[in-house]
């Protein structure tokens, strides 16, 4: 690995996030917050931009990436932005605490939505902002919008590429990376800027609009309300958002063909037509579930359950009703939701459920050679075979990340007295979902826990959102060796 | 500007870099995935598995949005059917690489331009010219015409007794000679260096100049009194290229010898030669090559055996060749040898197609673009457009980007030499070294 050319890269990644903070400390003057939050969001940003200009002026801009680079920048890269991401939250004193300052940055970025914080309508403006733009950055990719904007060199802005879109998404919309992570990034926008339009026309202020469009799109949670979107309780908002985040845990490669006129793709698609199935059968399941248990109206029933199935299966986390309340069976509907994902090329975690299908579909051909020993097999995603080399990458995916979270588990039942609350604070986080249930159900926060746990939940965003391969890759001494 | 390579052999990936380090979209097809995965990692380009020459797969990477289509797969057939199809796509540019000569000399009622492809080149007819330029300029590394062939780039390596050691060129004892040359560029182990008045040669450099060919030739007369001069040039094996090379060498004062292996094709490479010797015989054997006169000669081999041309170069140094040049297919052998400094000079019939293939892409504003072997950056023969920053502007007064230099100008056949009061006007046609990282800046000058 090049350390140096590492350094710069990531140094640049300081500035955009410096300049970013920069712009919420201008929104924090404009709502008159108390001038502690504004100097904070400043003095953060300021530094930050500091930082990364200081580190990028004393290190050569690199001719060529290779592979490991692309790694070494995603892990440090992601490490070092969500440190520097926290220093609002400790500058302002809104949270006092260090590493949960760190937790919820890490979780911001991570588009996990997992909050240490409480009372949401006391804290400014512009702590709120950044809090939903980590969202907003984590989304799509941090790395994706440098190679956007910036004109790295080709070579290396591959690199960075795949090493934050990880997955086995072969979709290139274009034959160049860089203007490949443009339309990404443009589609990303274009869906942020219809989210907000709707989100104020259903009654939300501009501001609220903007934060929720940033977490429903970026299938993230951080709410500015403490009661989430129940605060608003309207049908329209809660559609709006259902909306949004299911696109935003759609293939962004299918928006970018709908926007050139396939629409058809969107229903040929089978990993989307998996999803929305799953997706059907889990919100039928759940909304008769709790009929008559929680909510005696049908119609409530539907309303909180749709949402919530919604809301967890995209991995996003936001809540009305209180989920953690509901019987035994929609709650393991759910938590199995937050296992499985959306779908690859999108802004939501977990397995995904391209993963999920070439999984399902290895098994079952697994039991027909069982009973056709001489069959010659191939495993076919939407008609297309499958290579055996991503069929046994997307095995060992599952399986890596099976193991992880049964590790995580059972580290964490150190810290939280159920197994509920242990297991699914480790999906919650790794899924990037958000709240789980229990002690850390939608009700309740991540700041009961101590901070060596929070310290375990962080790691679970990261490996996450990166996929497992490129931090794992650090462990490596040969990976180290250049 | 969206280009379709089809093929991912050495000239299919050799080209994919070069206009991949131009920021140009490149679609990759070939039907081996392996070969696709390996340059998927390298190059930030787009590939799709399959047979080139089937319209499933040309529609599947989407051969309708390409502004050129080049096909070089080893198939003549699957290449030319592959630029048809392109054709009837609407494709508005196609070249198509062959190795069967026919296709070449083909009379105009029968050429594929016919059928719609613009080039057709092939790599052994390209490297033949290329060995021939080499021959007629004997010492130095590498030479390109340029402007018509009036004006020659040539690369020379500074020996520990040159002259250039002396001083720097500003302070040079011989500016009379200097004048009328330009250097272009200095290559000090992989580095790139812009020659300017306070630059100072080291041994070992290699150094790069234009100039009109009589001064180039007097210019190397004087910087390298002694270098290599053969009048004899024993060649290695008969295949296509040998064989090509031999008749070129017919139309010159030079006297040829060609050895081949295999009696069949000794006999009808005799057939088809008239002044040169045949010889049959191994390239390997010490009598074959003292037989061939080997000694004082110049040497090419072009077997179709990478590591036995090198060896034959060797043999045939030590028996006494003034000049030892080798055909060498792997691109990737071409710095390896140069860098041991095995023989004089490695060819490699791949890069020089892609030389061929690259004037033409850059055809619309560019007359003619040159690739050196080892020099990094490119020579080009451009036509000062008519609204362009540089036309009515004295030399001196152009603000130039780092990396370019301006190397001749040809204004009614006649070739100047840029110095800095010379008026730049609209219509002359410039020769341009542009290093790596300024290629592309120079289609913002001169496109119109």
């Amino acid at each position: 690995m090049n350390a140096t050319a590492v350094a710069h890269v990531v140094a640049i990644l300081l500035i955009i996030v410096g300049v970013v903070m920069i712009l919420c400390s201008g929104v924090s003057l404009a709502y008159q917050d108390p001038l502690p939050s504004l100097y904070a969001l400043l003095m953060s940003g300021l530094f930050t931009l500091l930082v990364g200009t200081v580190v990028r002026a004393f290190t050569r801009r690199p001719l060529d990436l290779n592979w490991r680079d692309g790694m070494g920048i995603a892990t440090f890269g992601w490490t070092t932005v969500v440190l520097f991401g926290a220093l609002p939250f400790i500058f302002s004193g809104t949270i006092r605490d260090v590493t949960a300052a760190i937790f919820e940055s890490v979780s911001g970025f991570t588009t996990t939505g997992a909050s240490v914080l409480s009372d949401l309508e006391s804290i400014p403006k512009g702590i709120l902002l950044w809090r939903a733009t980590t969202h907003f950055l984590g989304g799509m990719g941090i790395l994706v919008l440098c190679v956007a904007i910036l004109p790295l060199i080709g070579v290396g802005g591959m690199q960075l590429y795949r090493a934050e879109v990880a997955g086995p998404s072969k979709d290139r919309l274009t034959p160049r990376i860089a203007s490949t992570a443009k339309l990404l990034w443009g589609v990303y926008m274009l869906l942020n800027l219809l989210a907000t339009l709707m989100l104020r026309l259903g009654g939300m202020t501009w501001f609220d609009a903007i934060c929720h469009s940033f977490a429903a799109v970026a299938t993230g949670g951080f709410s500015t309300r403490s009661a989430s979107i129940a605060a608003y309780n309207s049908s329209y908002i809660e559609v709006v958002m259902i909306v949004f985040m299911f696109l935003g845990a759609t293939n962004f490669a299918l928006h970018y063909a709908a926007l050139r006129g396939d629409v058809r793709r969107f229903f040929k698609d089978p990993e989307l037509r998996l999803f929305l199935g799953i997706i059907t059968v889990a919100c039928a399941i759940v909304t008769l579930n709790i009929w008559h248990r929680v909510y005696p109206s049908f119609w409530s029933a539907l309303r909180n359950g749709v949402f919530a199935t919604a809301s967890l299966f995209t991995t996003t986390g936001f809540g009305t009703g209180d989920f953690g309340e509901w019987p035994a069976t929609s709650k393991v509907v759910l938590l199995l939701g937050m296992v499985l994902g959306g779908c690859v090329g999108s802004t939501a975690g977990a397995i995904k459920q391209m993963r999920i299908m070439v999984a399902l579909k290895r098994i079952l051909l697994r039991v027909k050679i069982f009973i056709y020993p001489q069959a010659s097999i191939r495993v076919k995603a939407g008609g297309q075979p499958v290579d055996d080399d991503i069929v046994t990458n997307i095995l060992t995916y599952v399986v890596l990340y099976l193991v992880a979270m049964v590790i995580a588990t059972i580290l964490m039942t150190l810290f939280l007295p159920d197994i509920l609350s242990a297991m699914s604070s480790v999906i919650a986080t790794m899924g990037g979902v958000g709240p789980g249930f229990g002690l850390v159900g939608p009700t309740k926060n991540y700041a009961c826990i101590p901070s060596a746990g929070k310290i375990i939940l962080m790691l679970c965003m990261l490996l996450g959102r990166l996929e497992f391969f490129s931090i794992m890759a650090l462990f490596y001494p040969s990976f180290w060796k250049r | 500007m969206r280009v379709l390579i089809i093929g991912a052999g050495n000239a299919g990936r050799n080209l994919a870099t070069k206009l991949c380090e131009e920021k140009r979209d490149v679609v990759l097809i070939d039907r081996d995935p392996d070969a696709l995965a390996e340059i998927q990692a390298q190059l930030d380009i787009l590939t799709v598995e399959g047979e080139g020459s089937s319209p499933v797969v040309l529609e599947k990477a989407e051969v309708r949005k390409a502004d050129l289509v080049v096909a070089v797969t080893d198939s003549d057939e699957a290449n030319i059917l592959a630029c048809v199809i392109a054709h009837a796509a609407g494709v508005p540019h196609k070249v198509a690489r062959v190795s069967n000569r026919d296709f070449l000399t083909a009379p105009e009622q029968l050429n594929l331009e016919r059928v719609g492809i613009d080039l057709v080149v092939s790599q052994k007819e390209e490297c033949a010219n290329e060995l021939l330029n080499i021959l007629r300029m004997p010492g130095t590394l590498e030479s390109v015409d340029l402007l018509d062939g009036k004006v020659l780039a040539v690369g020379i390596r500074v020996h520990m007794d040159s002259p250039l050691l002396r001083s720097p060129l500003r302070t040079f004892p011989n500016q009379e000679i200097l004048r009328f040359i330009r250097f272009i560029a200095v290559v000090r182990g992989s580095e790139l260096i812009v020659p300017r008045g306070d630059t100072e040669f080291l041994v070992g450099d290699d150094a790069y100049f234009v100039g009109r060919r009589e001064d180039v030739a007097r210019f190397l007369d004087w910087a390298w009194p002694e270098r290599a001069m053969a009048d004899k040039v024993v060649i290695a094996g008969g295949g296509d290229l040998g064989l090509r090379l031999a008749q070129l060498l017919e139309g010159t004062d030079k006297e040829s010898v060609l050895i081949e292996l295999d009696e069949e094709r000794a006999h009808d490479c005799s057939e088809l030669l008239d002044r040169t010797l045949v010889i049959k015989g191994d390239a390997l054997d010490r009598e074959t090559l003292e037989n061939a006169g080997v000694s004082k000669a110049a040497f090419v081999a072009t077997t179709h055996d990478d590591e036995n041309n090198i060896i034959a170069c060797l043999l045939a140094e030590k028996m006494g060749a003034r000049f030892t040049l080798a055909e060498i297919n792997k691109p990737e052998y071409v710095p390896i040898v140069d860098e041991l400094s095995l023989l004089d000079r490695a060819v490699s019939p791949p890069l020089s197609m892609i030389n061929a293939i690259l004037h033409f892409v850059r055809g619309k504003y560019v007359k003619e673009a040159a690739l050196f072997h080892r020099l990094p950056g490119e020579l080009m023969d451009l036509v000062v457009p008519a609204k362009s920053k540089w036309a009515g502007n004295a030399v001196k007064d152009i603000k130039m980007p780092i990396g370019i230099v301006l190397a001749g100008i040809l204004r009614n056949d006649e070739v100047l030499v840029p110095t800095g009061d010379l008026v730049v006007l609209a219509g002359d046609r410039v020769a341009i070294f542009a290093a790596p990282q300024v290629v592309g800046k120079l289609e913002s000058i001169f496109r119109r």
